[in-house]
């Protein structure tokens, strides 16, 4: 039996409960109700609440170089506040024992998102009026998002029911992601790509609910067939993998692929292939699906490489770029060559916000928001971000390991892993450590789509680190 | 056993992946050129190498004793996460020490990178114009007067820079970070105007900190601006120069051109409502100057190299002086105007008006001087030798680079110095023809020389950089001569020729009572049947140490004796009357 890690103060079990006899029952007096209460999380959330008001203050104050201002611009930040606080009351009413860390981590994260894009949108409507009002946009998406998070913890009682459905989920994710084939948009970026659909007031990209869908599916085929996947299958003396597990896998996986191939959604497909990688190895140990899973993705791209060679056309253009992209810096190099250009501006402090040009970078808003902060917070900011990341990726883990079912273990695994490597690809892409593709930061980026999926699963964490009635099978080990 | 094999080989892995790494950091992060941006080939394949060499360490650090942990599912599991943690954490890791190149190691040369693409597209990064259109650049001063000053708009913090005085502001060079970048002055004292000389690294990080504008230093120029205007004046719309120095110091006092430019005319103005026209407009006019067949972007006194005529008989008089081949009554025979010092070869002919009628057929080497006559430096010439007259010439400064803080052709004897051993050459170069060719201010340090006790002063322009703020001096120029070019007696024999030539020569006209004056005419032909009009020369109170050296020059402006010397004469007497 290995060690569980010590429980902290923001672990899931308050210190007050912990104390008591084990069996026993905290008895509910006043005081144990207030000590019980989640003090840790209201500590922590002071913290992107400073950072919104004086964030905000700064973008507000140094275009104008003086110090007037009025209560009523802040407004985003008290209804950031207020959303922050209102959320952290009704966790405090119906799940005590969620993660503590897990929402301020988000908030702070999110707070340094929100003041980037309100800095952002006059330079942008100095480029196209189009981008007006982003940031008051971004807010009613986090309003939604928030509210978003707390309809999945209202009405996600339980998770199995999430389980039981685990196929029809991976045939809706699909099917939605086909279907973008023929109804898509490419929500006026003028790309082609067509990742969206359009509603005319909202562009939706099924492509973010797809992930969420594919980790579902994941954790309840892998938990069913853990041992089985962990186990060789042999065939006479000859020691195989369980083939006729991983087919059903692999399938589903080719066609996530072969459709975003087709689509050319590269950011979306190389985040699948790693959240299909992790969720197996989490759930099998093997590290030999991981090395096949990796070589069985080269020979298929060397394979589609020579027989759609049109498609990957543009996937080689991704990689010149990425390795050279002074020489076509005036066309399809520009927005990386720009990001450079931003980031070593920026230098160790940065410009200081308000103080520096991100706004000449192609996609600012959303794929390249790093480059941004990049330059007007300095190597401060980025690295800043990057371990508030690392955090989140620490709390997404460790509420896995506390998880009480195989299945919440896989979920969790696979809801962190999303977060993680999304965040890598895309910082990777913007800072021109891997080749750019287009995916969203998490939290940071403008955009719905991505706000509310990423809400949902942190509300789908939040719900695994509290489980409240019966919630499953148990954990395997008990 | 097997612990401390998974150990050392954990160890190697993370100092192969420390050590590649480190070796990616630096390499090409400052590339040859410093407009080539960073090559980023070798470090990215640094990042791909130690990747895995990470991802092994990470493994072999979560995995305990397999044998044991494996007995229990969740265990195992417990075990697979923490080395998905660890993967992902080599990840973000490889994501900062990229940001650290980027932002940090490489970032100088990111910034400075200017790449032009096959099609002729420049990439640079945009924020470098509007960056520098918000430098405060400091004040240009001539005495009194402001010759290049930044004017600061608000509240775009754009900064226009101002030319105001036409009669100096083109000394200055022009500022223009939209198109042409910047010459002159302005070029090369950028470091001091835009502030990026850093003398306080300390106050430096809180200026930036506390976003304060860079304020650049203040130059203060030698030039003095009445001394500027009349010069200007002087000249007026002749192609020439005049050159004014402070024949003790090397200060040039004043240093009129023309043509010139209008440096206002290429200062890009921000308040224009559209920059593209604001850059139209500087383009077409750079391109009317370049094109000018007059070129207003070289300025004569000091970029332009113009045969200097009799004014150089000075040098090769010094020469004989000082090397004893002649002194001023040596003799030299001069029958008709014209002689012939090497079979085949053409006539040195003097002017038609310098060779005094009814006189004998032998001259003094004085008398050579103040009547200009080509025969006797001819024939002095070939007494002196071609060594003997490179020699000199070199020490007078021709071939010398000056550094004045705006460009200065370099005066020469001869494009190759060999061409002197052919003796018609040598002839012709004593006597200021031939192939020797020297600017303005030049021919101006060679009377500096002779008022100077033969030693020639380091010319200069510049006299010190003050920080506009405080007023501290952050730089000076130190006053110094260059070299010894004759003896204090062999200068004292040649300043007396040149006094006579005033007295009693063709330079008669520069005379001005009350004052010791020397100089020296020149009418230089110029191949195309035209003169160029010449004169240098000096002037005090003090005969042993006369304040102000001259050189006036007209292009093709005829007879020295009738163009420049009046106009030189009027500058010299308006400069010994100012005090």
């Amino acid at each position: 039996m290995c060690a569980k890690p010590a429980p902290t103060s923001y672990s899931a079990t308050p210190a007050s409960v912990k104390a008591m006899p084990r069996g026993g029952l905290a008895r509910p007096t006043f005081w144990n109700r207030i000590r019980g209460l989640r003090w840790t999380e209201f500590r922590l959330l002071l913290i992107p609440s400073i950072l919104s008001i004086v964030g905000m203050l700064m973008v507000i104050l140094v275009p104008t170089g003086g110090v007037r201002w009025e209560w009523k611009d802040l407004w985003m930040s008290f209804l950031f506040i207020g959303l922050l606080y209102g959320l952290h009351i009704w966790l405090n009413i119906t799940r005590p024992r969620a993660d503590q860390a897990l929402l301020p981590i988000v908030a702070v994260i999110m707070v340094l998102g929100l003041v980037m894009i309100e800095r952002l949108e006059p330079s942008l409507v100095a480029k196209s009026p189009d981008f007006g009002g982003i940031a008051r946009k971004q807010v009613i998406w986090i309003t939604i998002g928030v509210l978003a998070l707390w309809a999945t913890l209202a009405f996600v009682r339980d998770l199995n029911l999430l389980r039981r459905y685990k196929y029809t989920f991976a045939i809706i994710g699909i099917a939605l992601v086909a279907a973008t084939l023929v109804f898509g948009s490419d929500a006026g970026s003028g790309s082609g790509v067509k990742l969206w659909f359009n509603f005319g007031f909202f562009q939706f990209q099924p492509s973010e609910l797809l992930k969420v869908l594919l980790v579902i599916f994941l954790a309840g085929y892998l938990d069913d067939k853990r041992e089985l996947l962990a186990s060789p299958y042999k065939v006479g003396p000859i020691n195989l993998p369980p083939l006729p597990y991983l087919a059903p896998l692999l399938l589903l996986w080719a066609l996530a692929l072969v459709l975003f191939v087709v689509q050319k959604d590269l950011g979306s497909a190389l985040l699948f292939f790693g959240i299909f990688l992790s969720m197996l190895y989490a759930a099998s140990g093997r590290a030999f699906y991981v090395a096949s899973g990796l070589a069985l993705f080269f020979a298929a791209s060397y394979m589609l490489n020579l027989f759609f060679a049109t498609q990957f056309a543009h996937i080689q253009e991704r990689v010149d770029i990425w390795l050279n992209p002074w020489p076509v810096g005036n066309n399809q190099g520009y927005q990386i060559v720009q990001s450079l250009f931003a980031l070593a501006t920026g230098g160790v402090m940065g410009s200081g916000i308000g103080f520096g040009s991100p706004g000449v970078i192609p996609a600012v808003q959303t794929d390249m928001v790093i480059s941004a902060i990049g330059e007007e917070l300095g190597l401060m900011g980025t690295l800043a971000v990057i371990a508030l990341f690392m955090l989140l990726v620490y709390r997404g883990l460790h509420i896995a390991l506390t998880a009480h079912s195989g299945y919440e273990q896989l979920l969790a695994v696979g809801f962190t892993t999303i977060l993680g490597l999304q965040a890598i690809i895309i910082i990777g892409g913007a800072i021109k450590m891997i080749p750019l593709t287009g995916i969203t930061l998490p939290f940071i980026s403008y955009g719905g789509s991505s706000l509310i999926t990423n809400f949902v699963i942190i509300g789908l964490l939040l719900r695994i680190s509290s489980p409240r009635g019966k919630s499953g099978t148990q954990r395997l080990d008990r | 056993m097997r612990i401390a094999l998974r150990n050392l080989l954990r160890t190697l892995s993370l100092l192969a992946a420390v050590g590649i790494l480190l070796y990616g950091m630096l390499s090409d992060a400052v590339p040859a050129s410093p407009t080539a941006p960073p090559n980023d080939t070798r470090w990215l394949l640094s990042l791909a190498a130690a990747f895995p060499l990470l991802v092994i360490y990470a493994w072999l650090t979560v995995s305990g004793d397999p044998r044991r942990e494996k007995r229990t599912p969740d265990a195992r599991f417990h075990h697979n996460v923490q080395q998905l943690g660890g993967f992902l954490l080599v990840g973000f890791g490889l994501l900062s020490l990229h940001l650290l190149r980027e932002q940090v190691v490489a970032a100088v040369s990111i910034k400075d990178a200017t790449v032009v693409t096959t099609s002729g597209v420049v990439i640079q990064d945009p924020r470098k114009v509007p960056a520098e259109l918000q430098v405060r650049r400091g004040t240009i001063y001539a005495g009194d007067k402001v010759v290049a000053a930044s004017e600061v708009i608000t509240p775009s913090r754009f900064v226009n820079r101002l030319y105001p005085d036409p009669n100096i502001s083109y000394l200055a060079g022009y500022y223009n970070p939209t198109i042409y970048g910047s010459s002159g002055l302005e070029a090369s004292f950028d470091r001091y105007l835009s502030g990026n000389e850093v003398l306080n690294p300390l106050t430096e990080q809180q200026r930036k900190l506390l976003h304060r504008p860079v304020v650049g230093n203040d130059l203060y120029l030698t030039i003095d601006p009445a001394m500027q205007a009349l010069a200007q004046k002087t000249l007026g719309e002749r192609k020439g120069a005049i050159v004014l120095l402070d024949a003790q110091s090397g200060a040039i006092l004043a240093m009129a051109s023309w043509p010139h430019i209008d440096p206002q005319q290429m200062s890009f103005n921000p308040y224009a409502d559209d920059w593209g026209a604001e850059n139209k407009r500087i383009i077409t006019y750079y391109n009317s100057v370049l094109n000018d067949p007059n070129r207003p972007l070289l300025l004569s006194a000091s970029q332009g190299l113009y045969p200097p005529g009799s004014t150089f008989k000075t040098v090769t008089s010094g020469a004989a002086i000082d090397t004893n081949t002649a002194q001023p009554t040596a003799t030299f025979t001069d029958t008709n105007g014209t002689v012939k010092v090497e079979a085949g070869a053409y006539l040195h002919r003097d002017c038609s008006t310098c060779r005094p009628a009814k006189h004998g057929p032998t001259f003094t080497m004085v008398e050579g001087y103040k009547w200009s006559l080509n025969v006797v430096f001819a024939e002095l010439s070939i007494r002196l030798g071609a060594n003997r007259l490179i020699e000199y010439a070199q020490r007078f400064g021709l071939g010398t680079r000056y550094d004045i803080g705006i460009p200065v052709e370099i005066s020469r004897l001869a494009p190759d110095l060999a061409d002197l051993n052919s003796p018609n050459t040598l002839a012709a170069t004593g006597y200021g023809q031939g192939e020797v060719q020297t600017t303005p201010l030049q021919m101006a340090l060679v009377a500096a020389t002779v008022a100077h006790g033969g030693q020639l002063p380091a010319p200069y322009l510049v006299a010190s950089v003050k920080d506009s703020e405080t007023g501290d001096t952050v730089w000076q120029f130190q006053p110094h001569t260059i070299n010894q070019v004759l003896s204090p007696q062999s200068n004292d024999t040649l300043k007396g020729m040149m006094v006579a030539s005033v007295q009693s020569g063709w330079a008669s006209g520069a005379a001005i009572p009350g004052y010791v004056v020397g100089g020296k005419t020149g009418t230089a032909e110029t191949g195309k049947g035209t003169s160029h009009s010449w004169f240098i020369g000096w002037a005090g109170k003090d005969p042993n140490r006369p304040q102000y050296a001259i050189s006036a020059f007209v292009d093709e402006g005829g007879e020295g004796t009738r163009v420049a010397l009046p106009m030189a004469r009027t500058v010299l007497s308006a400069a010994l009357g100012r005090k």
